[in-house]
């Protein structure tokens, strides 16, 4: 019984590190380029 | 700055409620303009910011820039091709002071005025003088950050390489008097002579283009001619689509004050179906105005009317420069 509890949590942190990774991986850190140009008219 | 510019609104109500004018009074368009840029940065709706330029000393004397020339705003450009976080991106900010809660630029130029036209230099000892050449001022103005809405969304991906323009003018943007200053905020007097500056406002554009600028002077139509205190500016892209624009005071020898009503940016416009255009510029909130224009025309002249903050309708007469 023990183990199965133990077991079920073990199950459920694997999930969340799953969606966790899987988020991560969703909200890119990649970048594009700015580039600010002051113009006088 | 709103707030100060406001007390003026309400001094001008105190003395009689009626404009008034003033000899000794006249706009100019500065030949030289030192700003301290400490940085420039886009953020999203909610906030979130990345900077596009950050001034590599950190004073106020090591970042002046000369707005007033091409060539130095160029040299700004060349440091400030950055990498950004990826997001959509709907405000520009430009950062004059960091923990200070104001800057100081200098503002170089000449003036004439009263009944003879007398020829005025600026003077750090005078603030204006008739002898000598120009030479630098400096001018207080309260507050660290202007924010200024991108006209549309600036999308940053990975594969993005964008540009953000910001377009501004400096036509008539400073003013000198012989009877003090008007506003307590941009300004320098000594002994009664001042020089006054209005925050240069920028039209943010995502994009390069090169613009067109209209200038229109305004006064209320019960006044008389050439009585003229507001300007608005507009800009146009070569298929002559709006990019924008802002407003500002205007000072002659015979222009009657209409206080805080041309102090700030457009933060909307759009064109009505008879080409005519709707326009407002900011009030003392984010969403309210201090002037709309609901039809307002390009036309060489044009009268119209005016709805202010406070819902009170005027008509006026605007005059293409």
């Amino acid at each position: 019984m023990i183990r199965g509890k133990f077991g079920f949590l073990l199950l459920v942190s694997a999930l969340l590190a799953l969606v966790v990774a899987v988020g991560s991986c969703g909200k890119s850190s990649s970048t594009g380029k700015v580039t600010v140009k002051v113009q006088k008219v | 700055m709103k707030k100060e510019l406001l007390f003026v609104l309400s001094m001008s109500f105190c003395t009689s409620m009626s404009a008034w004018s003033a000899t000794g009074q006249g706009s100019f368009t500065p030949t030289s303009v030192l700003m301290p840029i400490r940085f420039i940065s886009i953020s999203t709706a909610d906030g979130t910011g990345g900077s596009v330029y950050s001034c590599a000393a950190d004073s106020e004397s090591g970042c002046m820039v000369d707005i007033a020339d091409q060539a130095a705003l160029d040299a700004l450009v060349a440091s400030s091709t950055i990498s950004i976080a990826d997001g959509t991106y709907t405000q520009v900010s430009i950062g004059t002071c960091k923990s200070e809660t104001g800057y100081s630029a200098k503002i170089k130029g000449s003036v004439t005025l009263g009944a003879g036209q007398t020829p005025y230099v600026t003077s750090p000892t005078e603030a204006l003088s008739t002898a000598g050449t120009a030479d630098y001022i400096s001018a207080s103005f309260s507050g660290c950050k202007a924010t200024f809405q991108l006209p549309t969304p600036l999308v940053i991906t990975k594969s993005s390489d964008l540009t953000v323009s910001l377009f501004v003018s400096l036509k008539n943007i400073a003013w000198g008097s012989l009877n003090g200053a008007a506003i307590p905020s941009g300004c320098t007097t000594v002994s009664g002579k001042s020089v006054c500056m209005a925050y240069p406002h920028v039209v943010p554009y995502v994009g390069v283009t090169t613009p067109t600028l209209e200038i229109y002077h305004l006064r209320k139509t019960s006044e008389i001619a050439n009585s003229e205190s507001g300007q608005v500016l507009l800009f146009f892209d070569p298929s002559d689509n709006m990019l924008g624009g802002t407003t500002r005071r205007l000072y002659s020898e015979t222009s009657i004050s209409l206080g805080s009503y041309f102090d700030t940016p457009l933060h909307a416009f759009s064109k009505n179906a008879d080409s005519t255009y709707h326009l407002e510029n900011s009030g003392d909130s984010a969403t309210n105005s201090e002037l709309t224009f609901p039809s307002f025309s390009r036309a060489a002249t044009h009268t119209g009317t005016w709805t202010d903050h406070a819902g009170v309708t005027a008509n006026y007469t605007a005059t293409k420069q």
